[in-house]
């Protein structure tokens, strides 16, 4: 299983008004939104990683857009999503759309996100794999696995890092809990003692 | 409304994110508020309104990180917050989740050995944590203590500072935590009692979070301020 990647929403926008509004609604999808008030406020909020959403009122995107690329660059996605004052329609947000039609636009914007990402979900682990996690969990280090599958240590490496990528699990006590757990190894073949 | 601010009542703070409760306890503030204000309560125990505000905010939004505004406060303050935090952790929860784990042991009685293996793997993770705490309280701590009071540093001291590597003290000890969260919620066979465990998983779940937040305050905070220092002399 892969991790899920966080998305961020910003709500950038001149108007309390319009910002308390904004707030409640994208609150609804379940999402708790950072509210930006000027420039000086992205600074309060230096780290953001996975996706990240500005809906950002149009008379502010021109002048902020690339200060905020920049700002945020090693997320792994940042979009731009419009607040406009007439309607527009499409994905541009209008300050007459219902809240429905917001918490839409706003979950199209989310779900592209993941366009061309496909193989994110829960992915089995490959039976070389699993000759890997059993070698791991026997306490093998990465030379003695390459040894014993007759393949490279850098290989062997990368195997390691696709396996706990895909459990969500790093550490070398935690791989041979979820070996024991599937059943990939028996309780009685590992040395307890270095379950550290 | 997510950024507190000193107007808040605590009250207030506490209804919206009752999680801080520890946190205003390590400030010596303790339960029974009354209609007292940031401002008041702070004035009352005597601490700075800005690092108090500053740490329940980033604990309360995981996002919230005004580096800029943290330059200015004390170092003794940031010091003690975390030796505060040490002593909930070691004389509390580490503890509490020990016998959560016992307790749910007992009431398995299917697939008790995996169990006994993860409690194995959380008795690690404790012993090298309270190690990781002694440390930081006997040898690390003092050091920066020394260097914010006498900006005048020797050679030896300047550097064993140096020699203390303190970025990623943590990361290796946070991905054991999180190993044992992922396997409780994801790969465990399901037990008798579900109740026990889920009980258990939210007790992780919240000390999970409670270091994340104590190692962005050790490791940007606290640490680039000796970073800071040790340019500082050198200038």
């Amino acid at each position: 299983m892969m991790e899920q990647k966080t998305v961020n929403i910003l709500l950038f926008n001149r108007s309390e008004t319009i910002l308390k509004g904004l707030y409640s609604i994208v609150n609804e999808i379940g999402i708790e939104p950072i509210i930006i008030r000027t420039t000086d406020d992205f600074f309060d909020y230096p780290h953001l990683l996975g996706y990240i959403l500005v809906i950002i009122s149009e008379d502010l995107l021109e002048a902020n857009q690339a200060f905020i690329e920049k700002h945020y660059e090693s997320a792994e996605t940042i979009k731009f999503q419009s607040f406009s004052y007439t309607n527009k329609g499409d994905d541009i947000i209008c300050i007459e759309d219902n809240s429905t039609l917001i918490q839409n636009k706003i979950q199209q914007s989310i779900s592209s996100f993941s366009d061309g990402n496909i193989g994110k979900q829960a992915q089995d682990l490959t039976p070389r794999e699993i000759d890997v996690l059993k070698l791991v969990a026997l306490g093998y280090t990465n030379k003695e696995i390459a040894n014993s599958l007759f393949i490279s240590t850098h290989t062997a490496i990368s195997h390691r890092k696709n396996i706990s990528e895909k459990l969500g699990i790093k550490t070398i006590s935690g791989l041979t809990m979820y070996a024991v757990i599937k059943q990939i190894i028996e309780i009685k073949d590992i040395n307890t003692d270095n379950l550290k | 409304m997510s950024i507190f601010n000193s107007q808040h009542k605590i009250v207030e703070i506490i209804e919206h994110d009752c999680d801080l409760l520890p946190v205003l306890h390590r400030f010596g503030i303790k339960l029974g508020f009354g209609d007292i204000s940031v401002a008041k309560a702070c004035e009352q125990y005597n601490i700075d309104p800005d690092f108090f505000l500053a740490i329940i905010n980033v604990y309360h939004s995981e996002n919230y990180f005004p580096e800029h505004k943290f330059s200015n406060f004390k170092i003794a303050d940031i010091i003690n917050y975390l030796i505060a935090t040490h002593g909930y952790y070691k004389n509390y929860i580490l503890p509490e989740i020990e016998k959560r784990f016992n307790a749910i042991i007992a009431q398995n009685s299917n697939h008790n050995e995996i169990l006994q293996l993860l409690e194995k793997m959380f008795v690690a993770f404790k012993n090298e944590y309270n190690k990781h705490i002694e440390n930081e309280e006997k040898k690390i701590f003092p050091l920066i203590l020394d260097l914010s009071e006498n900006k005048v540093m020797s050679d030896t001291i300047k550097k064993k500072v140096s020699d203390l590597h303190l970025n990623n003290t943590h990361s290796q000890l946070d991905d054991k935590i999180i190993d044992i969260k992922n396997i409780l919620i994801k790969y465990l066979p399901p037990f008798d009692d579900a109740n026990s465990c889920n009980t258990f998983a939210i007790s992780i779940f919240r000390f999970e979070k409670d270091l994340k937040d104590h190692a962005r305050i050790e490791e940007r905070i606290l640490y680039p301020r000796v970073k800071g220092f040790l340019n500082q002399s050198i200038d």
